[in-house]
């Protein structure tokens, strides 16, 4: 999935990105509303992440000319203001969540994670699917983003989620690091070594009953990871 | 606010403009009145006098007549003699002891003169009772100082005996006036030792220039200049009149004075010109004096509102330069927070790479300082922010589909890194999950400024308690730390703003002293409250928020 990030300051711009990045989307950044159009128009993102106040055109402006070309895709707004009035243009465009500056990571991750819910429940996308399986005790619902272990309610990212079926639909078979870096990270993405076991290892404290001794992702020393 | 004080300055000038408009009124009043008081009592003491003048000369006149009527022998040549060498006496009728005529000699012969006389006196001669029945002179008053200029010497009352008045028996002497053919004549009768009545029939003529010579000069130079004193007889007549006004046909009179007897149908008329003129001058002098007061009010109210509008324009230029810095507080602020989670999660992994990664890591201590500071910093301005919004009446809330306890879950989380270093245990009973209408944003800003203080007061406590419950429409909340607690006299005032516990806990923590004046205005904006519950140790804040459940997927989450 693509999200579109539109915001002017650099820093805050690298550092949504980052964010994202790490939940398993694919970033798209632009620096002003001229340059966001364009690239909604050319890559067709399935967030949009719109900063309000932006040089060349203002986030309400590309909310607008967006939605005369698609009502449905998901708009969150960035604004430094809270105001009344900000809320009610945005929720006349169609806005479907606002993150207020000053936010942290983890605001913006329950927003996008949130939005990610609705639009899979609205239109399934292919690549993650609707359908539940099951990892042992571990019921994996992707479309919602989530995992159950009876009662107990897991939130989980898309990558969690694209990490956890990739295992699956290669159960029994040992997966092996490239393999899996591919599926989920995609060809072109560089990242150093450690990123696809640091991610496993956070993925396994959420869903492994004791992350010292893995059930679900068991490690295959020196070649990937297996699912029994 | 702007409005009030306008009308407050307004009534400020206009009040006191009006009572001094309304006192000098009444005073010009006043002073008229006595004015025309003591007009009235000069006018009528001079007019007094005049009478007592008059009075005077008929007293002289009675003084020589009696004199004469003493030294008669009673002989018609005697009685014929006074008319003759004194020029007032015009005529002389005595009536004898048995009611009829003495003289003139009743069976004539008479002068042409006599016939005259005894056809004018035809009344009296038929009933000489008609006579005596004249009055004396009246009891001479004091002689009125004031009207000591009008008298002449001649008439000088001084040094005249009252009239005898026998103490029994009819009258003695007296003064007979009538008209004849519309002229007013006068007799003096005195009934001597014998009962006979003699009367001395006075010349009008005579008596007239005796009295007018009495009276001050026509041209006024005695009488004021601006008025006019009318002598009028009986008839209505101006008999003579002194003084330099001259009034206008039909003008009243100031003062009438009736003349005593024997002038008892004449009267004296006084005219001058009204007070109106020096009223006038006075009602303009107060007029003046009231504008002049007014307008120095109004400069004043002015000057106040000028200075008044310049503070409110430098208090309001230093709330939205406040406003602006936290505006601008808010990108930097993004990005520290964003960049010190970020980091977070690195140090995180790296040292979960590291398997026997120490629980107490330095890097990772020194990046959740950052973090927690830096929410801290976030809820700061975002207080300072509300705060400006509630002075200009702007803060509005957003409703919409929530549940809360997922929004007191994460303030929580939010909350734990600052908490667990504090050493303060959170417990979290959690009892309202049904998805209602409320602002979340405005619960998180609540919530976060009660723990927030239990964060900076409480930690001895080493324990945060926080309940929700759900009754209703009424979603209930309490935060309760096992800390100092806040005094019973304090209990109410630190809800308001700026105010800041005073004790050893309190001194030297910072803070704005906004926390709780907000979270309560949020509370009640959202029609519910934020009280301070009596609690055997420690502080418990209770949080009522009205949250009307939402459509009927209650308790389903989003």
């Amino acid at each position: 999935m693509k999200i579109l990030i539109a915001e002017d300051d650099l820093h805050i711009r690298e550092g949504l990105s980052a964010v994202v990045e790490a939940e398993g989307y694919v970033p798209l950044l632009a620096a002003d509303g001229e340059r966001a159009l364009q690239i909604f128009h050319a890559e067709r993102p399935q967030v949009l992440l719109l900063d309000i106040m932006m040089p060349r055109r203002d986030g309400y402006a590309v909310c607008r000319e967006v939605r005369n070309v698609d009502a449905d895709v998901p708009v969150i707004f960035i604004s430094a203001k809270s105001e009344e009035i900000d809320r009610v243009v945005g929720l006349e465009l169609g806005a479907d969540d606002y993150i207020v500056k000053p936010f942290g990571t983890r605001e913006v991750i329950a927003r996008i994670r949130a939005v990610t819910r609705r639009t899979l429940a609205h239109k399934p996308d292919k690549g993650i699917g609707s359908e539940a399986i099951c990892l042992g005790d571990l019921e994996l619902l992707p479309d919602q983003l989530r995992a159950r272990r009876g009662e107990r309610q897991i939130d989980l990212s898309l990558r969690d989620v694209k990490i956890l079926q990739y295992l699956f639909q290669q159960r029994g078979k040992v997966v092996h690091r490239d393999a899996l870096f591919n599926a989920c990270w995609g060809r072109d993405y560089f990242a150093n070594s450690r990123t696809l076991d640091q991610h496993v290892s956070k993925l396994r404290k959420l869903i492994e009953l004791d992350a010292k001794n893995p059930k679900i992702i068991c490690t295959v020393h020196g070649v990937g990871y297996r699912y029994d | 606010m702007r409005n009030k004080i306008l009308a407050s300055l307004v009534l400020i000038v206009l009040l006191p403009t009006a009572l001094l408009a309304w006192l000098g009124q009444r005073m010009v009043h006043n002073e008229q009145q006595v004015l025309e008081a003591q007009l009235r009592t000069l006018i009528n003491s001079q007019l007094g006098g005049v009478d007592t003048s008059i009075q005077g000369y008929f007293r002289t006149v009675q003084h020589s007549l009696l004199e004469e009527a003493r030294q008669l022998d009673g002989s018609a040549e005697s009685l014929r003699k006074i008319s003759l060498v004194s020029p007032l006496v015009k005529h002389v009728l005595v009536i004898g002891a048995d009611g009829k005529l003495a003289f003139p000699a009743p069976l004539g012969p008479w002068s042409q003169a006599e016939k005259e006389f005894l056809q004018r006196t035809s009344a009296i001669v038929e009933n000489p009772a008609l006579l005596t029945q004249g009055a004396a002179l009246p009891e001479r008053d004091a002689p009125v100082p004031a009207a000591q200029g009008l008298l002449s010497k001649k008439f000088s009352a001084a040094g005249i005996p009252a009239a005898p008045q026998g103490d029994a028996g009819p009258p003695a002497l007296g003064w007979y006036a009538w008209h004849w053919n519309a002229e007013l004549r006068h007799m003096f009768w005195w009934r001597d030792g014998r009962q006979r009545v003699i009367g001395f029939e006075l010349a009008p003529v005579a008596v007239m220039s005796d009295i007018i010579a009495g009276l001050p000069a026509t041209d006024g130079r005695a009488a004021a200049s601006r008025s006019v004193t009318r002598l009028v007889n009986g008839s209505g007549q101006v008999v003579y009149e002194w003084g330099a006004y001259r009034p206008a046909a039909n003008e009243k009179s100031l003062a009438v004075w009736p003349l005593s007897h024997p002038l008892g149908s004449w009267k004296l008329e006084y005219f001058a010109p009204p007070l109106g003129g020096g009223a006038a001058a006075s009602s303009f002098g107060v007029l003046a004096s009231v504008v002049v007061i007014g307008l120095a009010l109004a400069v004043l109210a002015l000057y106040l509102y000028r200075e008044h509008s310049r503070e409110m324009r430098i208090a309001q230029q230093r709330v939205n330069f406040v406003n602006q810095v936290s505006h601008e507080l808010k990108t930097p602020l993004t990005n520290i927070r964003l960049y010190a989670e970020l980091l977070q999660t690195e140090v995180e992994q790296a040292l979960a790479d590291k398997d026997e990664a120490p629980p107490d890591s330095k890097a990772e201590k020194y990046i959740g300082i950052i973090v927690a500071e830096s929410q801290r910093l976030s809820r700061l301005i975002g207080n300072v922010l509300s705060f400006g919004r509630f002075q200009k009446a702007e803060l509005r809330l957003n409703l919409e589909p929530a549940q809360v306890d997922d929004v007191i879950q994460r303030c929580i989380a939010a909350f734990q890194p600052a908490l667990d270093a504090k050493g303060i245990a959170v417990t979290f009973d959690s009892q309202a999950g049904a998805l209602v209408l409320l602002d979340p944003q405005a619960l998180e800003q609540i919530f976060n400024n009660l723990v927030g203080n239990v964060e900076k007061y409480a930690s001895v406590g080493a324990t945060l308690q926080v309940s929700s419950a759900q009754d209703g429409m009424v979603t209930t909340i309490d935060v309760r730390d096992f800390g100092p607690g806040i005094a019973a006299a304090e209990r109410e005032r630190v809800f308001e703003p700026f105010y800041r516990v005073s004790s050893q806990l309190a001194d030297g923590v910072t803070g704005t002293g906004i926390g709780l004046d907000i979270a309560r205005r949020l509370a009640r904006l959202h029609g519910g409250d934020v009280t301070l519950r009596e609690v055997d140790r420690g502080a418990c804040f209770r949080i009522v928020l009205h949250t009307p459940p939402h459509g009927p997927s209650a308790g389903e989450s989003a």
